[in-house]
């Protein structure tokens, strides 16, 4: 039997590998976020919208156990007012042992991710924030008029070009139904 | 359960009484609060399960099914996740300065709290006619 929660931990655990520098929670939330809700790829967490956009128990819940195994480190950060998480030698060593077990998927999810670091080039939670956000109103309405105005209702700090800019990037790389 | 009534006064001349009378006009019901027929808990986790303890559950959900042991008629398995209190949930954000905040940034004794990591035990509740099956499986697998 083929394990769901595999597939969802080796998917955070690529995603760690890949930013090649230590990330907040905001970050890997979002990033899943958009594996999953953009890309189509089903991780089975369920999503709902927060103050700093779409936000997961699940992913949160996967993160401490992925700390219980000594996979992650999960640190918080008095300077930066946030987590720094990276991932473990063991981490690195989970992903080439269980990538096998989820199949074609394991190689599908390293290239989405890629992707979604190449769409999030400074790697930084705000940025990330943002595209997620916009991509879960992008999911409820076409209307860009109505995505710029929620965007603002909730994240009133980021400015209408930005979110245009936002838009335009996620319909570049992501086949929005 | 439809028996409710829509009406706030009718509600609240309902008593402890006539909600178990409800209960027990259903065979299934009766049995569980009578013949104490409701599921027992058979076996847990570690309070802070790894990704390999995970998964092991998760496979041995599938090993119930080649016996016919389905979910939820004859086992459920309960997380810390499903609890009413959840800690995986988000921080409380207060507004400090014109800046939200993560309540533990602001609260030393929050702050504390914070850096204990939550208890994700897992049990296995089995429906008792399934009893002993399910746990000659479960000192099998694990």
């Amino acid at each position: 039997m083929k394990s769901n929660s595999i597939a969802r931990f080796v998917s955070i655990l690529v995603l760690l590998k890949e930013a090649q520098q230590k990330v907040g929670k905001t970050f890997i939330q979002k990033a899943i976020y958009i594996l999953q809700e953009g890309f189509g790829i089903d991780l089975g967490y369920r999503y709902k919208l927060h103050l700093f956009g779409p936000y997961s128990d699940g992913v949160e819940w996967d993160l401490n156990i992925l700390e219980n195994g000594n996979y992650i480190t999960i640190l918080y950060d008095i300077n930066k007012e946030g987590y720094q998480i990276s991932i473990t030698e063991d981490g690195e060593k989970f992903i080439e042992k269980y990538s096998s077990e989820i199949g074609h998927l394991s190689e599908k999810v390293k290239k989405t991710i890629l992707k979604i670091l190449e769409l999030v080039k400074t790697n930084t939670a705000r940025e990330i924030e943002l595209f997620g956000t916009v991509l879960y109103f992008t999911k409820i309405t076409k209307d860009r008029e109505k995505i710029i105005k929620s965007v603002q209702v909730i994240k009133p700090y980021f400015q209408e070009q930005q979110i245009e800019k936002a838009i335009e990037s996620i319909k570049k790389v992501i086949n929005i139904q | 359960m439809d028996k409710f009534p829509d009406k706030v006064d009718e509600y609240l001349l309902l008593n402890d009484i006539q909600i178990l009378s409800w209960g027990l006009d259903k065979q299934e019901y009766k049995d569980i609060f009578i013949k104490r027929k409701f599921f027992r808990c058979l076996y847990e986790s570690s309070d802070h399960p790894t990704p390999e303890e995970i998964d092991k559950w998760e496979k041995f959900s599938g090993e119930l099914k080649k016996y016919s042991i389905e979910e939820p008629h004859d086992f459920f398995i309960d997380t810390a996740e499903k609890a009413a209190y959840n800690f995986a949930k988000p921080d409380i954000q207060i507004q400090q300065n014109n800046k939200f905040k993560p309540i533990h940034e602001i609260s030393k004794l929050i702050g504390l709290i914070e850096k204990l990591h939550p208890v994700q035990k897992m049990r296995l509740y089995v429906n008792t006619d399934k009893f002993d099956k399910i746990n000659e499986l479960v000192n099998n697998f694990f």
